[in-house]
């Protein structure tokens, strides 16, 4: 039972919303992904109009941690940062990949299944073949943890003997054009909602699983090497 | 003391993370986290200094609070640096202090990062009154500017290429010195012979500056000198690093002089990281009595970024009711 202000701005298109017990009241986004700094702080501003809520009456903010775009990641964490520790809030960080997984979980409920298990592989772009993905059965459990992965035609070859493994995401249209096997695999176009970050920032606060807030990180899913560095 | 306007001020332009708070423009708590991890890369790598705002940026703001004993709903405005630095270092900061003056309904401020340093000298005791000169120099600026009043600051003159800090560094860089190689040039300067070596001096008109000549001339004179001598800068560091010392400043000080000459203003003052070097304050304390001049320097932790020059800038808008809206966003370049 809560009441939670989720911000989502780990790819281009960022959403804010407010939701009670999962149910998500309102809803703000945008698509221009330069402008994630400028949009934020009014869209909380109107939704708190909008739904007649105060900031105060808060159980918790929810923030998509990653992976996704560095400077996206950080523009949410930053903003959520702020207003926990003014707020005395506690932070909920929410994996994008399992936000995503939701998604795709839930577009694929009505379809026809086969006599094999169905498994869902998120993937987010990260330039050239690389990806961040994992895989995740129905009921969301990870059967692969996140992880940044370059496509092969192979690369899904454990799972895809024994599974239909279901992709979605903005990485998903490159492993397309890799797939040998078009039976083992099924490509989803579903983009997540408010609505499936919602869902799980409510089973984080319910199960009390929150963030620290003067140390947590965005899980950039990547160390960062520069390529300037001295012997 | 009856507390009138308390603002808590925020840096992250660059590779500090820095909270201050200032009460009726005095400085109660100017805390500053230096990034240490940037060394090893030989200068500041933008994603890591990211990074590490990301994670110094609530401790700092606590402990700025903390040591000024102020409590969150004291807080009458929030200020923070919005421009010029690193868009992804700026961000983190003015995400942080939107989302403050959101969540605590207080007016925000969006302050320019040069001009902060400008009016860090508000800071000091003796202060300058208006008008005053100021030179700005730091690894990425180097100006004259000249301060009418706290909101009339005019840019008279600045550099086309380099910064003065960026010279010092590089040529450390040509002498092998590690990262940043400014300060260690100051040492060993202190011992060696300003005057034993020549290195080429810019012609640029008006108050202008230019520093990408020098190090062109530093470049080509040890290629020089090492191809007859491998050993030439081990056997000559001292001598080199206070050549190149006096160099810089006396093409710093030549355009001060002439910004005093120009505009009659007899308190001058410095301001930037630059201004911690020894040879350029004795330059100016010299100039001053030379040419009677009041001389104004910062103390060190006002002189290089720190968010205390963000809230004394922040105070003097505040008077004047400049405030941002909540969608405002930090830019890496800025008009003044």
């Amino acid at each position: 039972m809560a009441l939670i202000l989720n911000i989502d701005t780990a790819t281009e298109y960022a959403t804010i919303s407010i939701a009670q017990d999962a149910v998500v009241l309102h809803t703000a986004a945008t698509e221009e992904q330069k402008n994630h700094a400028s949009f934020v702080q009014p869209a909380i501003e109107q939704l708190l109009q909008q739904s007649g809520y105060s900031l105060q009456q808060l159980d918790a903010v929810a923030v998509m941690a990653g992976p996704g775009s560095y400077t996206g990641l950080r523009v949410g964490l930053s903003t959520a940062k702020g207003l926990c520790y003014a707020l005395n809030k506690p932070l909920v960080m929410v994996g994008t990949l399992e936000v995503m997984a939701l998604a795709a979980i839930e577009a694929y409920a009505g379809k026809p299944r086969s006599n094999r298990d169905i498994i869902f592989c998120p993937m987010i772009d990260a330039r050239r073949m690389e990806v961040f993905t994992a895989i995740y059965n129905d009921e969301l459990q990870a059967l692969m943890d996140p992880t940044a992965m370059i496509l092969v035609e192979n690369s899904f070859h454990d799972f895809a003997s024994s599974h239909i493994i279901v992709f979605s995401g903005s990485g998903s249209s490159k492993y397309k054009t890799l797939v040998s096997n078009p039976n083992s695999v099924d490509f989803l176009d579903v983009r997540h909602s408010a609505s499936h970050m919602a869902t799980l920032s409510e089973r984080a606060v319910i199960k009390g699983l929150y963030a620290d807030l003067a140390y947590s990180e965005p899980f950039y899913l990547k160390e960062f090497f520069s390529t300037t560095q001295r012997p | 003391m009856k507390k009138n306007t308390a603002i808590l001020a925020i840096e992250s332009s660059c590779d500090e993370t820095s909270a201050a708070l200032c009460v009726d423009g005095a400085i109660l708590s100017n805390y500053i986290a230096n990034q240490t991890v940037h060394e090893k890369y030989g200068g500041v790598v933008p994603e890591l200094a990211s990074r590490a705002h990301m994670q110094n940026i609530v401790p700092v703001v606590d402990l700025a609070l903390k040591q000024a004993g102020i409590v969150m709903n004291e807080i009458d405005a929030i200020a923070f640096t919005q421009a010029p630095g690193l868009i992804g270092s700026l961000l983190v900061g003015a995400q942080f202090a939107k989302s403050l003056a959101l969540a605590l309904n207080k007016p925000l401020i969006a302050v320019h990062h040069m001009q902060a340093h400008v009016l860090a000298n508000l800071i000091g005791d003796p202060a300058p009154t208006f008008p005053f000169l100021c030179l700005t120099v730091s690894g990425g600026h180097t100006q004259i500017v000249l301060a009418k009043s706290p909101l009339e600051l005019e840019v008279i003159g600045e550099t086309i290429d380099d910064a003065a800090g960026e010279a010092f560094d590089k040529s450390a860089k040509l002498l092998g010195l590690p990262y940043p190689g400014g300060p260690l040039i100051d040492r060993y300067a202190k011992e060696g012979d300003p005057a034993r070596f020549g290195f080429a001096e810019p012609q640029i008109p008006e108050l202008n500056f230019s520093f990408s000549g020098l190090k062109t001339s530093v470049l080509y004179f040890l290629q020089a000198e090492t191809k007859k001598d491998p050993q030439f800068i081990e056997n000559n560091l001292k001598d080199l690093c206070a050549s190149i010392q006096a160099t810089i400043i006396r093409i710093l000080m030549k355009k001060l002089k002439k910004a005093a000459q120009q505009t009659g203003v007899k308190q001058v003052c410095i301001a930037g990281g630059v201004s911690a070097n020894s040879g350029l304050r004795s330059a100016l304390q010299e100039y001053g009595k030379k040419f009677g001049w009041q001389v104004f320097i910062p103390a060190f932790e006002y002189c290089t970024d720190n968010a205390a020059m963000i809230a004394i800038t922040a105070y003097h808008k505040y008077q004047a009711g400049l405030f941002s809206g909540l969608e405002v966003s930090p830019a890496a370049r800025a008009e003044w």
